[in-house]
């Protein structure tokens, strides 16, 4: 049996097209178009995070694609190199490799398409990548779930998770600073289970997403745990973006939750069908 | 860098994926076939069945399943994993993913798939959920020619309910009582609704033991809760599992010595699950190793399991 390189698949109920296939250079990105059944009235980016948060948010990133794409607006999905299903190993991940990877893709979709002005979707770190390159060309629109405000507090965070479950199979973890001082001595170190690379840590640390100041006229946040956006709301609200972040305090951060289950996916698509409705009607007004 | 243990080289290097949407004509289901590059493609296919961990089940903890794949592509097996109906990049409709509602028809398709691309016969890795598609996919199934499962549950109920009816199984209501008061516990109660909600489900699960009640009676099918009421494994593992050993087929199962899964395996060895294990001997290993398997929570467990699995299927092929 032949198989194409590329995967291809027309849905049967609302006939959207779906490509999936390995593309650029050595080591290639894992990528998927998502394409409307009719008229193409704009283009997304979808810009993922890395690691077990790629893992969690996985699917809700497919029905959000899939969402816009029902409302006429072709995405493209991505791995980045070293991470997800791409090739390359943990060290080929770094900030600059997840904005490079992003700047192909968006010009491999402006070609896929025709559309010349994209817009940006991502989950909490890959906001990094999407305000960047938002950041060197105007877009349509820009749609963040929980964007990562900070990255040394993400850092932080994780290094407490990675205590809190080593505490819980009985091993001593490493303390914050002394985990900051592994970064320095050793190629990689483990979290959670992950090898996450010296050199994607340096890349990382010391950030804040308002060090990228979006081109785009209105951007959305859709918080889901307890991270206060205001930081960013307010940055880029005085660079003059109308900024929408959704107030759900107290909500349970429930995508993280690692099964899946048919009352999750309801609401999985509730999020996707509301967000895709606030991001096709951002970028069909831009 | 991840390598080979024994090549030494990066893995990958010497194998491509292809991204694939099977079975036709529907194409529900998204896979990626890892095949080797270099040297012609072994005869014997690869499955690999994962858990539902995440938002797609072609990954794994740290790309778990990605690097196990790769390796045996290098080593020439081509391999397929693949998103279940409803996850990932398959369409559909998610479902409870329950084990009494294992990926039969995923499986099936699976062997087709690999069979088309040349293999006769398929091995099949395969873990929590994925076992029971396994399990049942396998059975009756000539082309399957071994099946290793890593950490199988031998009892059915919800999913991601089992430490709930672990505990209130098998501790007692005072240590329960005593942990219930624990300030990091309280502290998690009050903030997560899905620890209240567990909690709710040990203490109903603790009443229904302490009279005597079978467990979880509605919502278990009357086999799954006839086997938890004799500490059994249920008819949805025990059933295929016989089938297969009958035909011939060998099963190896690795589990952690801490792994709740592996004392409710020990069990069940004392009924007719340890008959099977002593008239089919010869078709089962069982292999433990220290710690917490289930879940491949580090990269030392990852490692152990990406490197057994090698052997095993080296082994069993040669």
């Amino acid at each position: 049996m032949t198989i194409d390189s590329t995967a291809t698949r027309r849905h049967p109920v609302t006939a959207i097209t779906e490509e999936i296939e390995f593309f650029g250079e050595a080591p290639r990105m894992l990528g998927s178009i998502h394409l409307p059944a009719g008229e193409i009235k704009g283009a997304v980016v979808m810009c993922s995070s890395t690691h077990a948060e790629l893992l969690k948010a996985y699917h809700l990133e497919v029905l959000l694609a899939r969402a816009l794409a029902e409302r006429g607006i072709a995405v493209h999905r991505f791995q980045y190199r070293g991470d997800g299903n791409s090739e390359g190993t943990e060290t080929d991940l770094t900030l600059p490799a997840m904005i490079a990877a992003g700047r192909e893709v968006r010009e491999r979709l402006k070609q896929r398409t025709g559309v010349d002005r994209v817009g940006y979707m991502a989950v909490r770190l890959g906001a990094y990548p999407a305000a960047a390159l938002a950041d060197e060309e105007p877009a349509t629109g820009m749609l963040l779930w929980d964007p990562v405000p900070d990255t040394d507090a993400f850092i932080r965070d994780a290094v407490r998770s990675h205590a809190i479950a080593a505490l819980k199979a009985e091993s001593k973890p490493d303390s914050l600073k002394r985990v900051l001082e592994r970064f320095e001595e050793e190629d990689a170190v483990e979290l959670l289970g992950y090898q996450i690379s010296s050199a994607f840590h340096s890349s990382i640390a010391g950030k804040k997403l308002t060090d990228f100041t979006p081109r785009a006229a209105k951007v959305m946040i859709v918080p889901f745990g307890s991270l206060n956006m205001d930081p960013i709301v307010d940055g880029w609200s005085s660079a003059g973006i109308e900024v929408t972040s959704l107030d759900r305090t107290g909500s349970e951060p429930w995508w993280l939750a690692e099964q899946v289950s048919q009352d999750r996916d309801l609401a999985a698509r509730t999020l996707a069908g509301n967000s895709a409705d606030w991001l096709a009607t951002a970028i069909e007004g831009a | 860098m991840t390598v080979d243990a024994d090549t030494d080289q990066p893995i990958g290097t010497m194998s491509r994926d292809i991204p694939v949407f099977f079975p036709e004509p529907d194409k529900t289901n998204f896979g990626l076939l890892s095949e080797p590059t270099t040297v012609d493609s072994k005869k014997t296919g690869v499955l690999l069945l994962s858990g539902t961990f995440g938002g797609t089940t072609t990954l794994g903890r740290n790309r778990m399943w990605l690097k196990m794949a790769r390796t045996l592509a290098d080593r020439g097996y081509p391999v397929l994993r693949l998103d279940y109906t409803g996850l990932g990049d398959s369409i559909g409709d998610a479902y409870c993913y329950a084990l009494e509602t294992p990926a039969v028809q995923e499986a099936k398709a699976a062997f087709d798939l690999l069979a088309e691309r040349g293999a006769t016969d398929v091995l099949i890795v395969a873990t929590c959920y994925g076992s029971r598609g396994a399990l049942a996919g396998a059975a009756g199934d000539p082309r399957v020619r071994g099946i290793y499962l890593l950490v199988p549950p031998i009892r059915s109920g919800a999913k991601g309910a089992g430490g709930a009816d672990h505990l209130a199984e098998y501790v007692g209501t005072g240590e329960l009582a005593k942990r219930a008061l624990s300030k990091r516990v309280i502290r998690k109660l009050i903030k997560s609704p899905r620890a209240r909600q567990a909690a709710v489900r040990v203490v109903a699960k603790k009443l229904g033991i302490a009279r005597g009640e079978k467990v979880d009676q509605a919502a278990e099918t009357e086999a799954a809760t006839a086997a938890a009421s004799t500490r059994d494994a249920d008819e949805g593992f025990h059933r295929p599992l016989h089938r297969l050993l009958t035909d011939g087929v060998p099963i190896r199962f690795l589990y952690g010595d801490d792994d709740f899964f592996w004392t409710e395996f020990q069990e069940a060895s004392e009924g007719r699950l340890g008959r099977d294990l002593d008239r089919f001997s010869d078709l089962i290993e069982i292999e433990t190793v220290p710690g917490v398997v289930r879940g491949f929570l580090s990269i030392r467990v990852q490692d152990v399991v990406i490197n057994t699995t090698v052997d095993w299927i080296e082994r069993v092929t040669s």
